[in-house]
């Protein structure tokens, strides 16, 4: 018999490696950065690291995947020491480049568009000529001058005053961190919103899509959803004052649902005394500009947040446990891995049961 | 090899850590068997404890938080310092903390106050780390060990723990699987782990 | 349109502009002793400390990220790491062999970031065995710790898919509805159909999944001289299975466990009637059978030559 263990183990892998670093026309990271702007954006977020460049770099290594991409981010940033924590921020001190409300037709500071393709016509631009003609037809760009930033009122803060918003208890424990400790359930709302932060964009649109079709109770509409760049400040290790350090390239939202009692399976209760009837929030952060990503999450922090909510979006374990692109994409993908020894005990089954079941089979003809 | 051996040498965190959780695992796994100490922290202010302090500084950081109980004495203060100092654990009461370090035998109501975990999450029980005297020469109780991690059953005077303090352990042991596990470490750096699961008979 | 805002005067203009962040970043230093940062390492540690002292227990733990992807291995290959330091001889397997890809990739790892750890494919030469689906045909000693990659640790998942019920009737040993299940199953099947992945009873305490071992390996684990961690990296979970253990495979009276039957099989190799085989289609759709456990069957072939060249 010729049959001899396969020993070839290590030379087929250097091989495959020698394949991949062998593809010639590749993207580079400086390309990457001009080019893909949304794409580092998405992987920088589920990554779990700010780090335009770092990501541009992993996306050309990655040959534009964005999950091996996000993979290659992560185990770097693994090994990078911990040297402290900023101080919160809040989304108030945003410098806003965009901002929109749908819950008003106008809103103190207004509305502004910003860069936004919500409304260009999705047509391939074959040879051009559409970018040409847009740029030709731009209005010129108002300038923002003076010293400091404009602070945009939130329009949250409006309905909180008005007492229509449910209100969310301020935790003032330190937040939870999933990169520490493993989740627990229930899970504390930190630690909800770090693990949807990282959470792949794709999951989390389907999830929250199905919130909207009507799968649970939400029904969502934003308040506002402003991009720009947050400052981000740590307190100075002799001084302790706070230092700004940077910002980061962020999208916000906070996400108004309306419950009617009952709907959905929710049962709204009020407190002592008050009005039962509240708008529930939710809320969505992503880094860049993946605003497709932060209204989703603000949908499913929405829909864990009405009490007694039923469907998809408001089950808090099974999001959270199947949100991460890289637990996901590595246990599907690990099915490539050889499986005979498990097979081989699954056929010993199969063959029992078929052999039972002919013998049976045999005996009842028999009988007859 | 005597931990005494090497009194000089620094504790080398990457490697003496990586030695000393090594006996610390075959010895949790092997209840009642007495091993030694590869690694001593020579910084330790603790009379007899350097070998004690290698497993402290190979288990403790920032993450947990540690308890001592007034019985250890001489330096004892001093200990609590240096183990904030080296490992970034932070000091607590006896019935918060991760881990207890005491000199055996026990005072009465110290294991009883011990965290023992939830029925849910029983790792959140405690662990005490128990200066005791020397294994070869203390006076201890004869006893018998059975359990998971011993064949048939395993005999060892065990010194450091008092009939009472038996009766106490069992009784912080005695709803399954909630509990604390025991380290006790000679000033020679001799040592014997007891985990909730062992039982133990006088003889 | 925007400019009769009000102004926040504290944070200045220099903090939009872009960092460089690779110019922060640096060059990569050099990787940790076995990849792990030591603030990594302990937590493992402290976890695999508690998990041998609650047998069966699933203790959960911060996975961290690992140049493997997780559910190829990175649950055992942290622990391993956790474990391993100079003087050690590491083997690794996938599906009983050293030379399959999985393996030879982390038995690669290994060498690149622990200096001083042999690695070795001999079983007996061996101090840490970390393995995928299989433990060595022959038995291990007390000087040796086996580390099992775990995919999916819950053993109740079967009856629940949630974590917070099973976590709870893990709590209370309250193993009902595994029973029920098992009972429906031989109604339906005629026998309990769990192939791999067999669920035991750890010290007459914990469901445990044993890993997708086969039911051969399942004795393995029952009063082994040997200690067994097993590592669920994506699920972040550890848990062990001190020596002299009891591990009982569940079953009911009228119908026993049974392992693979490889009855009137044999190694087309090394002729072994005793081994868990693996089988081969070969040309023409015939099958041909050969020992899952390489290693052992290198061995028995070369052992066998020596006494055949002396005769």
């Amino acid at each position: 018999m010729g049959y001899t263990a396969v020993k070839g183990g290590l030379d087929a892998i250097l091989a495959a490696e020698a394949l991949i670093s062998a593809g010639d026309g590749r993207l580079n990271a400086a390309q990457v950065g001009r080019g893909a702007r949304l794409l580092i954006d998405q992987v920088m977020g589920e990554g779990g690291l700010y780090a335009p460049e770092l990501a541009a770099l992993a996306i050309a290594q990655a040959e534009g995947d964005p999950i091996e991409a996000a993979f290659l981010l992560r185990a770097y940033r693994s090994t990078l020491p911990r040297i402290g924590y900023t101080l919160p921020s809040d989304g108030r001190r945003m410098r806003v480049l965009r901002r929109i409300s749908s819950t008003f037709k106008d809103i103190p500071g207004g509305q502004v568009l910003g860069r936004t393709r919500d409304y260009t016509q999705r047509l391939l631009d074959v040879d051009g000529r559409f970018a040409a003609k847009a740029r030709a037809a731009a209005p010129p760009a108002t300038a923002i001058g003076g010293e400091g930033w404009p602070v945009f009122p939130s329009v949250v803060d409006a309905l909180r005053e008005e007492g229509l918003v449910r209100q969310t208890t301020d935790d003032p424990t330190e937040p939870a961190d999933i990169t520490r400790d493993a989740l627990r359930f229930p899970a504390p709302r930190s630690a909800r919103l770090q693990a949807l932060a990282r959470g792949e964009t794709g999951f989390m649109v389907a999830i929250g899509y199905s919130a909207q079709r009507g799968l649970g109770a939400a029904h969502p509409t934003i308040a506002e959803l402003r991009s720009g760049e947050l400052p981000l400040q740590i307190r100075h290790p002799l001084t302790h004052d706070p230092v700004v350090l940077g910002a980061v390239s962020l999208v916000e939202v906070e996400m108004i649902n309306h419950t009617a009692g009952g709907v959905g399976g929710a049962t709204i209760v009020g407190g002592e005394g008050e009005s039962s009837e509240r708008f529930d929030l939710g809320y969505g952060l992503a880094f860049g500009r993946n605003e497709r990503k932060a209204i989703a999450m603000s949908i499913i922090d929405a829909s864990m947040n009405i009490p007694s909510n039923s469907g998809p979006a408001a089950d808090e374990e099974f999001v959270l446990s199947h949100c991460d692109a890289l637990e996901s994409s590595g246990f599907v993908e690990h099915l490539k891995l050889p499986h005979y020894v498990t097979f081989q005990s699954a056929l010993d089954r199969v063959r029992f049961r078929r052999l039972a079941q002919l013998s049976a089979e045999r005996g009842t003809r028999n009988a007859e | 090899m005597s931990a005494t051996a090497a009194p000089s040498k620094p504790f080398e965190p990457v490697a003496d850590s990586q030695a000393t959780f090594r006996v610390v695992l075959d010895a949790m796994a092997r209840p009642g068997s007495v091993r030694t100490l590869p690694a001593t922290d020579p910084r330790c202010p603790l009379p007899g404890g350097r070998a004690l302090a290698a497993v402290a500084l190979t288990l403790l950081d920032h993450e947990v938080t540690f308890a001592i109980v007034p019985s250890l004495g001489e330096g004892a203060e001093e200990f609590a310092r240096y183990l904030a100092a080296t490992t970034g654990g932070r000091l607590v009461g006896i019935d918060e903390a991760d881990y207890v370090f005491a000199r055996g035998p026990l005072a009465h109501g110290v294991l009883a106050s011990m965290k023992r975990g939830s029925l849910a999450f029983p790792d959140e029980g405690a662990t005490l780390l128990l200066l005791v005297e020397d294994f070869e020469t203390g006076d201890g109780v004869a006893a018998s060990l059975t359990g998971p991690g011993i064949p048939d059953d395993r005999t060892l005077t065990l010194v450091g723990l008092s009939a009472e303090n038996l009766a106490e352990r069992r009784a912080a042991n005695a709803e399954v699987p909630r509990g604390v596990d025991l380290l006790l470490v000679d000033p020679t750096g001799r040592m014997v782990c007891l985990p909730r699961t062992t039982q133990i008979a006088a003889r | 349109m925007v400019i009769d805002q009000q102004r926040d005067p504290q944070i200045p203009r220099s903090a939009f502009r872009a960092p460089r962040l690779s110019a922060l970043a640096g060059a990569p230093e050099a990787y940790n002793y076995a990849f792990l940062d030591e603030v990594s390492k302990r937590e493992i540690r402290r976890a695999l400390l508690k998990a041998v002292a609650i047998p069966g227990y699933q203790v959960p733990f911060g996975a961290r990220e690992m140049p493997i992807a997780r559910g190829w291995g990175s649950g055992g290959l942290q622990v391993t790491l956790a474990t391993l330091g100079p003087g050690d001889t590491l083997k690794v397997i996938d599906q009983g062999t050293d030379a399959g890809v999985n393996a030879v990739n982390i038995r690669r790892l290994v060498e690149r970031t622990a200096p001083g750890v042999a690695t070795t494919y001999s079983t007996a030469e061996a101090t840490i065995i970390q393995s995928r689906h299989r433990f060595p045909e022959e038995s291990l000693r007390a000087d040796q710790i086996m580390v099992l990659q775990v995919p999916l640790p819950e053993p109740l998942r079967m009856v629940e898919p949630r974590e917070s019920v099973t976590r709870q009737l893990h709590a209370e040993a309250d193993y009902t509805r595994v029973w029920v299940h098992l009972y429906e199953d031989v109604i339906t099947n005629g026998e309990i159909s769990r192939a791999s992945g067999y669920p035991v009873m750890v010290n007459g305490r914990y469901i445990m999944s044993p890993s997708p071992i086969p039911r051969w390996d399942i004795d393995k684990l029952h009063q082994s001289a040997s200690l067994t961690l097993l590592g669920a990296g994506r699920e972040k979970r550890i848990y062990a299975v001190p020596p002299h253990t009891n591990v009982v495979p569940l079953d009911f009276e009228d119908y026993p466990f049974r392992v693979e039957d490889f009855s009137g099989k044999r190694c087309a190799r090394c002729g072994a009637t005793d081994t868990y085989l693996d089988e081969i289609i070969v040309n023409g759709g015939g099958r041909l059978y050969a020992c899952s456990d390489t290693a052992h069957c290198d061995e028995r072939v070369s052992a066998e030559r020596e006494t055949r060249n002396a005769e």
